[in-house]
C-alpha cells in the first residue's frame, strides 16, 4: 500500500513537471516560430499548389511579415497523399498547401487521411471551374449542353485531366447532377495534363472539356475555344461575357479553393500566430497582385472559419460522390 | 445474506472467490478478444475484398474482356480463379451499365443488374467497401472500377464475402477462445481446490474461525494456569512467556524473541530436539528458585519445530509436602503420647486395684525420675523449642514402641538461628529418628540415641541406632530419591528429603555404619547460605 502511494505520488509529480514544461513552452508561444519554416507543396513545381506555396513564401518574406527563413519543399505523388503523409509527421514549423483533394481522396478510397488528421489554418484562394467547347461546336450554351446530356448522357465525350475525382471533374458532375443528368452514363476521357485536354478539344477528339478558369481563359483569349459557363457566384473579371451556371438554370457554385494546414495537434498559440500572419499577408498589395496574375480570387478564411468550411465541404463532396441522385 | 454467504468453510470460500475472479477475468478477456477479433476479421475481410477487386480490375484480360460484345469464357475463368484464391463468396464483373459479364452464379451472366452501389466507382473511379446483397444474403463487398484507355471507366468489379461466413469465422474464433477460457477456468478451479486443501492442511483442517477460537482459548489457558510456560522455536528463540512464567522468573515480555539459554541455561534446545536431552521433571536451580522443569518438543509431521518448557516452583511444592508430613507426624506423635499415657494409666490403675501401692508409688517415682532426667536434658540443655517439641514427640513414640530413646547427657543446643525453620527441622530430625526406630525394631535391645551440639560455627545433630547397620554399597544409594531399605511408599523419600533439606540449609550429612551401629551426623552452619553468599 505504501509503495503504491509512493508510486502514485511520483507519477503525479512527473505529470506536474510535464504540465509545467508544456505550459512553459505555451508561454513561450512568443518564441514560435523558433526555427526555419517549411512549406510543403504536395505536387511538382509549376502547378497551383506549388505556385501558392511560393507566393506565400515570397509575400511573407518580402513584406517582412515573418522574419524566419522559409523554404518550399515539393513532395509530389498520390494527388497530395505523399506530401500530406510527410506533413503528418512534422512539427508545427512545417505547413502544407491543400485543396479539396484532402477531402475527396479519402471519400474515393485513395487515401486514409482526412482533414481531421491535420490542423486547418486557412483557406487562401479560390479558382473557378469552366466548361470549354471547340469554337465550331454545335452546342451554343450550357443549358443546351445539359439538355443534350440529359437526353443522352453518352452522346458527348468529356475531357478531364489529370484524373477522375478532382475538382475539374467533380464540378462538371455536380452541374450535370444538379440539372438531372444520369451521371453514371457520362463519358469522361482522362488526359495527363491540361495541355492534352486542350489538344484533344482542338483536335476534335472530345466534345466538351472541364478545366479551371485560368486554363480555359488562355485558350479563350487566344480565340481557340469557347467557354460555356463558369462555376462562380458572379461573372468574372476579364470574362464578363461568360455566364455563370446559376444564370443558366443550374443552381450551383463550385469553388476550387486552396488553403494551408499544419501537422496535427498544433497549439492555440501557434494557430493564432498563423491567423494573424496569413490575414496580414492576404491584405498586402503584393499578394493581391499575385492573385490577379494567377487568375485566383481571394477566398480568405481564418482557422476557425476554415474548420467549419471544411466540414461543410466534406458533407457536400460526400453527397456528391456517394449518392447517385437517381433515386431522388 | 452476505454474512451467511461468507460464513462457509474455507474451501468453499476460496473456491468461490477464485472461481468468481477467474470467471470475471475470463469473461472480460473473452469479450475483449471477441470484440477485437470481430473488428479485425471484418476489417481484414473488407480490405481483402477491396484489394482483390482492385487486382482484378487492373488485369488486362478483364479490361479487354469487358469491352467485348459478349461476356467471354476467359473473363469468367479468370474471375473464378481469383475467387478461389481469396476464398471469396462471389465475384462480379459488370459493365458500367450493369450488364454482368462474369459472376459466380452463371445464370446471372448477361443479365442487367444496375446497382446504386456502383455509382462512386462508375462516376468517380472510386475504390471502396460497401454492403451488397446477393441471393438475399448480405455481403461485405469491395468495389473497384475497371479503367480503360483514356481513363474511361468501363465497368465495376465487385468481390464479396457473405456476412454469414464472416460471422461463422468469428464464432469459430470465439469458440476457440471459449474453449481455452474453459480450460483456464478448469485449471483455476483445480488450483483453488489445491490451494484450499493446502491451507487446510497447514491449519490442521481447522476453519479460520476455529483457529481464532483456539487462539483465544490458548490465551485464556495460558493466563489461568499456575505453571510457568515458555515456548520457543527450534533455534531456541523464545516465542511466548505466560504470566506465571514471568512471575516465577521475574522477567517481562521483552524476553520474547531472545534466546532461551539466557533464562534457563541448562535447557539445550538442540539436544531436546534430537532426543539426546530429555527433561522431565528436572529440578533446576534457576534465578534463585528451585524449579521442576519439563520440556516437551513440539512436533509437526515427525519434525520437531520447537520446544515448550513448563515449570513449577519446587519450593512451594516441598513446603506443601513438608507441611503435610509435619502435621501427620505431629498427630502421630500425639497419638503415641496419648496411647503411652493411657497404658501407664492402665498399669497404675491395675496396681492400685490390686492394692500394690508400693509398686504403684515406685512406678510413679521412676517415671517421674526418667521424665525428670529427660526433661533435665531436654529443657535445660536443649533450649530450642522447635527441637524440644520434635524430640518430645519422638520420645512418646519411642516409649510406645518400647524403644529406649536416649538423649545424650552431653547434648546442648542454644536457640537456633531464625533461618532454620520448623519445616526442615521436622524433615531432618523426624526422618532420622524415625529411620533409627525402624532400624532397631527387630533388635532385642532397641536403643537409639540422640546427640545435639552447637559449639563453633555448626549445629550438629547426631542420631545413632544400634541396629544391624548398613553396608557400604547401600550408603551411597541411601540418599537417592526413591531408595529405601524399607518397603513402604513414603519412606523412599525420607533420606533424600533429609539430604535436600540439609543442602538447602547449606549443611552436610555424614553416615557412618558398622555392624550393630549406624550414626547419621548432620552439620548445619549457623549462618544462612543466602546471607553467606551475600
Amino acid at each position: 500500500m505504501k509503495k503504491l502511494l509512493i508510486f502514485l505520488s511520483i507519477l503525479t509529480l512527473m505529470a506536474l513537471t510535464a504540465c509545467g514544461s508544456q505550459s512553459s513552452s505555451g508561454d513561450g508561444g512568443e518564441s514560435y516560430p523558433s526555427k526555419d519554416l517549411e512549406f510543403v507543396a504536395p505536387a511538382s513545381p509549376g502547378g497551383g499548389w506549388d505556385a501558392t506555396a511560393r507566393a506565400m513564401k515570397k509575400v511573407l518574406n518580402d513584406e517582412k511579415i515573418v522574419e524566419e527563413n522559409m523554404n518550399v519543399v515539393n513532395k509530389p505523388g498520390g494527388s497530395g497523399e505523399v506530401g500530406w503523409k510527410y506533413l503528418k509527421k512534422q512539427d508545427p514549423h512545417t505547413l502544407s498547401v491543400n485543396s479539396s483533394l484532402v477531402l475527396t481522396n479519402n471519400l474515393l478510397g485513395k487515401s486514409q487521411l482526412t482533414y481531421k488528421d491535420f490542423t486547418p489554418l486557412a483557406i487562401l484562394t479560390t479558382e473557378w471551374e469552366a466548361v470549354a467547347i471547340p469554337k465550331d461546336s454545335s452546342i451554343k450554351n450550357a443549358e443546351a449542353l445539359m439538355k443534350q446530356l440529359k437526353k443522352d448522357p453518352k452522346s458527348l465525350k468529356i475531357a478531364v485531366a489529370p484524373g477522375l475525382g478532382n475538382d475539374d471533374h467533380l464540378s462538371f458532375v455536380q452541374a450535370a447532377k444538379t440539372y438531372g443528368v444520369d451521371v453514371t452514363k457520362l463519358d469522361f476521357l482522362v488526359y495527363e495534363s491540361g495541355g492534352d485536354v486542350v489538344s484533344a478539344l482542338l483536335g476534335g477528339h472530345v466534345d466538351v472539356a472541364t478545366m479551371s478558369v485560368s486554363e480555359a481563359k488562355q485558350q479563350y483569349k487566344a480565340d481557340k475555344v469557347d467557354i460555356l459557363a463558369v462555376s462562380s457566384e458572379e461573372r468574372l473579371d476579364g470574362l464578363e461575357d461568360i455566364p455563370t451556371w446559376k444564370e443558366q438554370g443550374v443552381d450551383m457554385v463550385f469553388p476550387h479553393w486552396r488553403g494551408v494546414m499544419g501537422p496535427p495537434d498544433m497549439t492555440e498559440e501557434e494557430i493564432a500566430y498563423w491567423d494573424e500572419k496569413l490575414k496580414k499577408m492576404t491584405e498586402t498589395d503584393a499578394w493581391k497582385k499575385i492573385l490577379k496574375n494567377n487568375e485566383w480570387q481571394s477566398f480568405y478564411k481564418d482557422s476557425s472559419e476554415t474548420k467549419k468550411f471544411l466540414k461543410e465541404q466534406e458533407e457536400m463532396y460526400s453527397d456528391l460522390v456517394k449518392k447517385s441522385g437517381l433515386a431522388e | 445474506m452476505l454474512k451467511r454467504l461468507l460464513n462457509v468453510s474455507l474451501q468453499t470460500k476460496i473456491l468461490g472467490l477464485v472461481t468468481a475472479l477467474i470467471l470475471m477475468v475470463t469473461v472480460i478477456l473473452t469479450s475483449a478478444f471477441t470484440y477485437i477479433e470481430t473488428k479485425q476479421i471484418r476489417n481484414h475481410t473488407g480490405s481483402l475484398a477491396l484489394q482483390t477487386a482492385k487486382t482484378i480490375s487492373y488485369m488486362p484480360t478483364v479490361i479487354k474482356g469487358i469491352q467485348e460484345f459478349y461476356p467471354s469464357r476467359e473473363l469468367r475463368t479468370l474471375a473464378t480463379q481469383m475467387q478461389g484464391q481469396v476464398d471469396a463468396d462471389f465475384v462480379e464483373v459488370a459493365t458500367r451499365d450493369g450488364v454482368v459479364y462474369s459472376h459466380t452464379s452463371r445464370y446471372l451472366i448477361g443479365n442487367k443488374r444496375p446497382s446504386d452501389q456502383n455509382y462512386t466507382a462508375i462516376v468517380f473511379g472510386g475504390y471502396y467497401q460497401t454492403d451488397t446483397e446477393f441471393n438475399d444474403k448480405k455481403a461485405l463487398s469491395g468495389k473497384a472500377p475497371i479503367i480503360g484507355e483514356q481513363g474511361r471507366i468501363l465497368g465495376v468489379v465487385t468481390v464479396g464475402y457473405f456476412y454469414e461466413g464472416i460471422h461463422e469465422r468469428i464464432s469459430d474464433k470465439v469458440f476457440t477462445v471459449i474453449t481455452f477460457s474453459i480450460l483456464a477456468l478448469f485449471l483455476g478451479l483445480m488450483g483453488s481446490i489445491f490451494l484450499a486443501r493446502n491451507i487446510r492442511r497447514d491449519t490442521l483442517g481447522l476453519e479460520p474461525a476455529e483457529i481464532a477460537q483456539l487462539y483465544r482459548e490458548r490465551g485464556a489457558i495460558l493466563r489461568s494456569i499456575n505453571e510457568g510456560l515458555i515456548a520457543m522455536d527450534k533455534t531456541g528463540r523464545i516465542t511466548l512467556i505466560n504470566r506465571s512464567a514471568r512471575k516465577l522468573l521475574d522477567i517481562d515480555n521483552d524476553w520474547v524473541g531472545k534466546q532461551i539459554h539466557l533464562i534457563l541455561p541448562h535447557v539445550d534446545v538442540d539436544a531436546i530436539l534430537n532426543g539426546t536431552q530429555v527433561i522431565h521433571n528436572w529440578e533446576m536451580y534457576e534465578q534463585g528458585r528451585q524449579l521442576i522443569v519439563t520440556c516437551t518438543p513440539v512436533v509437526n509431521k515427525k519434525e520437531a519445530i520447537g520446544v515448550v518448557a513448563t515449570f513449577k516452583d519446587q519450593t512451594e511444592i516441598r513446603e506443601m509436602a513438608d507441611t503435610i508430613y509435619e502435621v501427620r507426624q505431629y498427630s502421630e506423635d500425639l497419638r503415641a503420647q496419648t496411647h503411652e499415657f493411657t497404658n501407664k494409666m492402665y498399669i497404675l490403675s491395675g496396681l492400685l486395684q490390686l492394692e500394690h501401692y508400693d509398686e504403684a508409688l515406685e512406678m510413679i517415682e521412676e517415671e517421674s525420675k526418667v521424665l525428670e532426667k529427660q526433661n533435665q536434658i531436654l529443657f535445660h540443655q536443649i533450649q530450642d523449642p522447635k527441637v524440644q517439641a520434635i524430640i518430645l514427640g519422638k520420645i512418646s513414640k519411642a516409649s510406645e514402641k518400647k524403644i529406649d530413646l536416649e538423649i545424650d547427657s552431653n547434648s546442648s543446643l542454644a536457640e537456633l538461628p531464625e533461618h532454620i525453620t520448623v519445616s526442615p527441622l521436622v524433615t531432618i530430625l523426624g526422618n532420622l529418628i524415625d529411620n533409627a526406630f525402624e532400624a532397631v525394631m527387630d533388635q532385642e535391645d532397641q536403643h537409639v540415641s540422640i546427640f545435639t551440639m552447637d559449639f563453633g560455627d555448626d549445629i550438629i545433630f547426631e542420631v545413632t541406632d544400634y541396629g544391624k547397620g548398613i553396608s557400604n554399597d547401600e550408603i551411597d544409594k541411601i540418599t537417592e530419591k526413591g531408595f529405601s531399605t524399607k518397603g513402604s511408599y513414603n519412606h523412599g523419600f525420607g533420606l533424600y528429603n533429609v539430604k535436600q533439606a540439609v543442602l538447602e540449609l547449606g549443611g552436610s550429612m555424614d553416615i557412618q555404619s558398622e555392624s550393630g551401629m549406624t550414626t547419621f551426623t548432620v552439620y548445619i552452619p549457623k549462618e544462612s547460605p543466602q546471607e553467606g553468599e551475600a
